[in-house]
């Protein structure tokens, strides 16, 4: 009994903490759409991101085509912050851990944006 | 019966002028996200001024849904030519009653040429740009829009399976998607 238990906590231990613990793990195979609410400029539009467990991203909008790169995440929880590594820069947002469906507002370095995560990637 | 109707009448009239609505289409964007303002909403106030603005999805209304539309309200001190964003409220359809967004509170200046510098103009001087796209209804202008970004040939899009094809570094600062220099005052684009 004692040993079915300890293997059952084996197995599921590394499941359980990467849910506790990683801020993104809704995000998987699922897509983050951003898009700006204020100081819209015409060449703007929504940006459709896919960030994967490995840290890398994929992100694209009608403006760039697409974009690749590592992503990585700091903070602590209630102040996570993704940083996306572009050629150009590392720019960092905040992120909070989100069911597919939600919809939210964030002040991000540039501007205030509207956030939505949606099922599969899109 | 007819005392009925003449207290009613007034009520009716009141209630029209209260629900007036026209909006404007303004501009879009790289996305065909329709930006339009209801012209009856505008208030001004000393250098108080204000107006709701509607975005209608274009090619992102794929995914989200053809009637997903957003409500911003917006506040301006046309003294000092900043803008804020009073209320956020999005609609999955146009059957729903909306969802209030909580919202940092921000303000900021619009950058020149911005959709936003150009409804501080229509809040804080009255210009209303001339526009053949006027709608009396937010149901009216979600249709309208949408329809608008639908039209446009799917190659127009980047935001395709082949655009995701062989992806190589993002364009050069200054340079556009198709080797064409970007406009002055053309921003980042959006990201993440």
């Amino acid at each position: 009994m004692k040993l079915a238990l300890a293997t059952a906590l084996l197995v599921a231990g590394p499941a359980f903490a990467q849910t506790v613990q990683d801020p993104l793990a809704n995000y998987y195979g699922n897509t983050l759409i951003s898009e700006k609410l204020s100081n819209i400029s015409p060449y703007g539009g929504a940006a459709h991101v896919w960030l994967n467990p490995d840290h890398t991203f994929i992100s694209f909008d009608a403006t760039t085509g697409g974009r690749s790169g590592k992503y990585s995440v700091t903070g602590k929880p209630g102040a996570w912050q993704l940083c996306m590594g572009y050629s150009f820069r590392t720019i960092c947002y905040p992120i909070d851990p989100r069911k597919v469906g939600e919809t939210w507002v964030i002040h991000d370095p540039d501007a205030l944006s509207l956030n939505s995560l949606v099922p599969g990637h899109q | 019966m007819r005392p009925t109707i003449l207290f009613a009448l007034p009520a009716l009239l009141l209630a029209g002028v209260a629900h007036a609505e026209e909006w404007v289409k303004i501009d879009f964007d790289a996305d065909l996200r329709t930006m339009l303002v209801n012209t009856d909403s505008v208030q001004h106030n000393g250098n108080q001024a204000s107006l709701t603005e509607l975005q209608v999805e274009g090619r992102t209304a794929a995914t989200r849904g053809d009637e997903f539309h957003i409500l911003v309200d917006r506040a301006f001190d046309c003294d000092a030519g900043t803008s804020t964003v009073t209320k956020v409220q999005v609609f999955p359809d146009l059957s729903s009653t909306g969802t209030i967004l909580p919202i940092p509170k921000v303000t900021y200046s619009p950058r020149s040429g911005s959709i936003d510098a150009i409804e501080m103009n229509i809040a804080c001087k009255g210009n209303v740009p001339q526009s053949s796209n006027i709608y009396p209804s937010v149901a009216a202008a979600v249709a309208s829009a949408f329809g608008d970004a639908v039209k446009l040939p799917a190659s127009d899009s980047n935001r395709t399976t082949k655009g995701m094809l062989g992806m190589g570094p993002p364009p050069q600062a200054g340079v556009g998607k198709a080797g064409q220099p970007r406009p002055a005052g053309a921003e980042r684009p959006q990201t993440p």
